[in-house]
């Protein structure tokens, strides 16, 4: 079953390798210095958190551009949608995941 | 339709977010208060179950991405009981107890929320979401016992098979969409008549039918059930065998009966296929297991075929769907009946070993007739539910002339009694090593009451629950 998934992407996908494409990444920095350094188990935790927030910017951002045709009800459906985030935040601070170390 | 209408129609589904927030406020702010979080989930909960009569208005909300109608509103139905029960099953579950029970029920409510969503999402982007949530708490519960190592490679390879599944129906989603320009599931089924069969639209029902079948472990799509039921801790086994399945079972109905009209595409013959092999193998592999949650486990596969029994024959006689309907509701209380004893048992002798269940009725005499009720009612004897439920898709079968499938399912049935009826001997008839009685706790006692309960109410007065399914529109 493994075999025939291989096969068939090989069959199936056009080979055309840039040099954009072999990096490991698509997205994100050039590594620097060895890549096999190990990060603190503590690190995914506040990235995981960061990531969240990251995303809830890009909800804010269009709710900000189109406030005033958004009226009173876009205010509060976002408060609530901000609220519910604050509350994750306290669970994960008392949780003391964002203890370093 | 306006906002504030829009939140009026999911009353029951912030009900229980506000209760879920609540539950982990509580935990992180008053970790003392441990003890009580369980039954404020029960109570949130409970709260909800009692909302739903009033929210049962047909209408379609969010511009279309969800609805509100019959088909919906029982499933929601059959989601909250049994997260319910499961709730109570966690209480006294023995390894469950002081470990991080906060985060569990909290969980637990995220998971009821996802499925209430599900059940009622007709988007194929609303669908996903919501099955990724309930996917994602899944997997975070099969996993929850963190230092069992058992627990983490259950929830690693449920994990592994989720993603693949959840990316092949993806994979399918988009395909429909490439060819209908739509996600509603409506708009698609328009899209798909005025087109007719092609290659593509084929392919897109064969991946969003590996993805949902994942969801019900349907053979081939089986493999992660039973390690994912073997490791988890017993009650989500239970959450996994029946809420999950009931899930995937409304999206499968809800996605094949809109989404893909038969004049365009004839899915019965392959699903025709699927329901048998999945019935088959799940009764042959369970007879050898010396394992009682790997038994159920393989059980519940071959529940889940007979279920799509009444999906296949949905379209060729109304007598189809609610035949599956019954079907589940009854599976409901027996299947979660017997978790509930599974875990008073390995309470007491921290065993899931069948052979460790020599003599019990000598020890638990309440739970091992509770066990052998459930089990009889499993394998299809009168006068109790899963007799009913049996008789009902055998009539379904007869009325569709689909006299093999029936003769198919008869003889499951009887391979079935096989293994149901070991544990039951072992039970009764074989003697044990030890005479020292088994207590009950106080929420098992409640939880095993009230499946036996609707094992029972189902057996010997289906009139109610007859009349309900009946009144499902087959379109929706």
């Amino acid at each position: 079953m493994v075999l025939g998934g291989f096969a068939a992407a090989w069959l199936l996908r056009r080979d055309h390798p840039t040099p954009l494409k072999v990096i490991p990444y698509e997205c994100g920095e050039e590594t620097v210095g060895r890549t096999w350094v190990q990060f603190h188990i503590g690190y995914y935790v506040v990235a995981l958190v960061f990531v969240v927030f990251d995303v809830e910017a890009v909800f804010l951002v269009p709710w900000a551009v189109a406030f005033k045709e958004l009226g009173v009800a876009g205010f509060i459906g976002m408060m609530i949608f901000i609220g519910i985030l604050l509350l994750g935040l306290l669970w994960v601070w008392k949780k003391g995941a964002l203890e370093w170390l | 339709m306006s906002y504030a209408e829009y939140l009026a129609a999911i009353g029951p589904e912030i009900a229980l977010t506000i209760a879920a927030l609540l539950v982990m406020s509580i935990d992180a702010l008053w970790p003392r208060s441990v003890r009580a979080i369980p039954w404020i989930g029960i109570a949130g909960l409970l709260v909800t179950l009692a909302m739903l009569p009033m929210f049962r208005a047909e209408r379609v909300a969010f511009s279309g991405l969800l609805v509100i109608d019959p088909l919906a509103v029982l499933f929601k139905v059959i989601a909250l009981i049994s997260v319910i029960l499961v709730a109570l099953l966690s209480i006294s579950h023995r390894p469950l107890r002081g470990f991080h029970e906060g985060e569990y029920h909290t969980l637990l409510l995220f998971f009821a929320v996802g499925l209430m969503f599900l059940v009622g999402a007709a988007h194929l982007l609303m669908i996903y979401l919501a099955l990724e949530m309930v996917s994602l708490a899944a997997y975070l519960l099969t996993g929850h016992l963190k230092l069992d190592p058992r627990s983490s490679e259950a929830a690693l390879k449920y994990y592994l098979f989720g993603a693949l599944c959840s990316g092949l129906f993806l994979y399918g989603a988009s395909i429909l969409f490439g060819l209908t320009g739509t996600l509603h599931l409506d708009g698609i089924a328009e899209a798909v008549r005025a087109s007719g069969l092609s290659a593509a639209l084929l392919a897109a029902l064969v991946l969003m039918l590996i993805g949902l079948g994942f969801k019900i472990a349907m053979v081939p799509f089986h493999l992660w059930a039973p390690d994912a039921y073997e490791g988890a801790p017993t009650p989500i086994t239970a959450l996994l065998s029946v809420a999950s399945k009931a899930g995937g079972f409304a999206v499968l109905l809800r996605v094949l009966a809109v989404a893909f009209p038969l004049e365009a595409l004839d899915w019965q013959p392959m699903l025709w296929v699927l329901c048998v092999v999945t019935m088959s193998l799940g009764n042959v592999i369970a007879v050898r297991q010396g394992n009682i949650k790997r038994l159920l486990a393989y059980s519940s596969i071959a529940q889940a075929g007979y279920v799509l029994v009444g999906v296949v024959l949905m379209r060729q006689t109304p007598a189809g769907l609610p035949s599956a309907m019954i079907y589940l509701i009854a599976y409901l209380f027996m299947n979660i009946g017997a978790f509930a004893v599974v875990i008073v048992v390995s309470n007491a002798l921290g065993s899931d070993k069948i052979e460790d269940y020599r003599g019990l009725a000598r020890r638990a005499p309440l739970a091992s007739a509770s066990l052998a009720v459930f089990l009889v009612s499993l394998t299809g004897i009168p006068p109790l539910a899963g007799f009913i439920g049996k008789f009902y898709l055998f009539a379904a079968t007869i009325d569709a002339h689909a006299y093999w499938l029936a003769v198919i399912m008869g003889v499951n049935s009887v391979v079935a009694a096989f293994y149901y009826f070991r544990v039951v001997r072992a039970m009764y008839l074989d003697a044990g090593k030890s005479e020292e009685p088994i207590g009950t706790a106080r929420p098992l006692q409640v939880a095993v009451g009230v499946t036996l309960l609707g094992t029972f109410v189902i057996g010997v007065w289906p009139q109610p629950f007859l009349l309900f399914a009946a009144a499902l529109p087959l379109g929706f």
